[in-house]
């Protein structure tokens, strides 16, 4: 068990913590061994991971008896203006990655590019550096995507026991967060309105065809979509409805979870995302990597509504529980 | 709205007229040049863009020399200055009605490639903030956190990934 620090993204921006106080804080409550971070987030000198930045990692790991779980990579490809990078620096930026990954003790790292030419270049230092790389997959794609297959064959093609998937539960929630649902109320949204979101949202239409389909309701309505600010788009974009059984197709490529969630209620469960179901798939089809709680309400939710540290402490409790009801052997 | 690019304590006094306390808009670090519009409007009146800086510490950016800034990083805990030069400095305890509009361009999230080395499509991130601000001279304090939770259960080694 563990979690990403990207839950605590909105207080970490506010100063609550510095990165050594986060580290102190998720202690405090009780959550770990494991410890993500999104290397973007986190690192004062990203891309470098620099020995500063090392030796407080190592310290607060010796402190409080932590384990690496994921390195969060990004590739920024559009970072000038002028062009975007060519393959020689995607190749020299990922590069770079992996060494801050290697550096700070993760056995993982995650990425989100999947190009073929790319990860051809990569496979031998993610080698050299004993790294697994692990695509992210999350809403509003599942791993029967076509986005998905394609990273699928190209991982067919390379055929390499580095490579593998991170599943995100964003892809299989089965209703819309009470936190997202909260924030378009308080951005104007009467319960007509709020009806229909979810009702076009639990369609098959494509995300497109949904998205536009309730932004023209709302013009119908006489409502300025802009008034939801990038909730119109986030709300189609940031929550995927396929089944959870879809996971077992890929299990054996799953190397890591983002045990994503919004909400924990006063029965303690997650009300739109099935935590015993998707335990139950997991446990069932032999999963062992971690699980790392991925709060991501601060999408919607203004910056001290909820403490996320403290829901990640009850949603482990969530996922322990569902494991103890798994059927045994 | 959440992810704004000010807060009630952004507004601040500067003797070149005012100064925003500005919060990247997003959960990750970015570079300067992913900033592709900051426009703001005081009291009903339009900002000129020259009339515009970015500050972190000592460095100083006019908004036209953001897009060259690809190696200079928005770190997600910095709080840069948007300072405006404006005939009448703002003073402790005014009140201003501030729009900021503020444009991303995502670096990370290509939406289609370049063509013949020229820069691609990348998903923007739209803010709008619209605020009745007070001149204040410090940040807001930071909340308390509350820690009563019950003992986490012992670790169990065998939950640990088998993982080489």
């Amino acid at each position: 068990m563990g979690l990403t620090l990207y839950s605590a993204s909105a207080e970490f921006r506010a100063g609550y913590f510095g990165f050594d106080g986060l580290l102190d804080r998720v202690a405090e409550l009780g959550i770990g061994p494991g410890i993500e971070i999104v290397a973007s987030q986190m690192v004062p000198t990203y891309p470098v991971v620099g020995d500063e930045f090392v030796r407080t990692w190592r310290a607060a790991f010796d402190r409080h008896g932590f384990v690496e779980s994921s390195f969060g990579a990004n590739l920024d490809m559009g970072r000038r203006r002028d062009r975007d990078m060519t393959p020689d620096e995607e190749f020299a930026f990922s590069t770079l990655m992996f060494e801050g990954a290697k550096k700070l003790g993760f056995p993982l790292v995650r990425i989100q590019s999947a190009k073929p030419e790319l990860l051809r270049r990569l496979l031998p230092i993610a080698e050299r550096l004993e790294l697994k790389l692990a695509y992210e997959i999350h809403a509003p794609m599942g791993p029967n995507a076509e986005p998905i297959l394609r990273v699928r064959e190209t991982y067919a093609e390379l055929d390499s026991p580095l490579l593998g998937f991170v599943a995100d539960f964003s892809s299989t929630m089965h209703a819309m967060s009470p936190t997202l649902l909260r924030a378009v109320r308080r951005a104007g949204l009467d319960d007509e309105a709020v009806q229909r979101l979810q009702d076009i949202w639990a369609t098959d239409a494509t995300m497109q065809a949904r998205q536009q389909e309730f932004i023209a309701y709302l013009r119908g309505r006489d409502f300025d979509p802009g008034r939801l600010g990038a909730f119109a788009h986030l709300a189609f974009n940031m929550h995927g409805h396929v089944d959870p059984r879809e996971w077992a197709d890929i299990m054996p490529q799953i190397l890591h979870v983002h045990a994503k969630f919004y909400d924990i209620d006063d029965a303690g469960r997650e009300p739109a995302i099935d935590y015993p179901e998707l335990v139950r798939v997991f446990v069932e089809s032999g999963y062992r990597g971690f699980w790392s709680s991925e709060w991501e309400g601060h999408a919607f939710a203004e910056l001290g509504e909820v403490d996320p540290l403290l829901l990640v402490r009850r949603q482990h409790d969530l996922i322990r529980s569902a494991m103890r009801t798994v059927p045994v052997g | 709205m959440p992810n704004g690019l000010i807060h009630d304590d952004s507004l601040r006094a500067h003797p070149d007229g005012l100064a925003l306390r500005l919060t990247i808009p997003w959960y990750r670090s970015l570079w300067l040049s992913s900033v592709t519009t900051l426009a703001l409007t005081v009291d009903g009146e339009e900002m000129d863009a020259a009339d515009l800086r970015v500050e972190f510490g000592d460095t100083s950016y006019r908004l036209d020399e953001l897009p060259e800034q690809s190696e200079r990083l928005w770190f997600l805990q910095e709080h840069p200055l948007l300072v405006a030069r404006r005939d009448h400095p703002v003073a402790l305890g005014e009140t201003h009605d501030v729009v900021l509009h503020g444009e991303l361009r995502l670096p990370y999230m290509q939406i289609a490639p370049g063509q013949d080395g020229g820069p691609g499509m990348y998903v923007p991130n739209v803010v709008h903030d619209v605020k009745t601000l007070t001149v204040v001279g410090a940040d807001a304090e930071i909340p308390a956190l509350v820690s009563d939770v019950t003992p986490p259960p012992p670790r169990r080694r065998t939950t640990r990934s088998s993982w080489g």
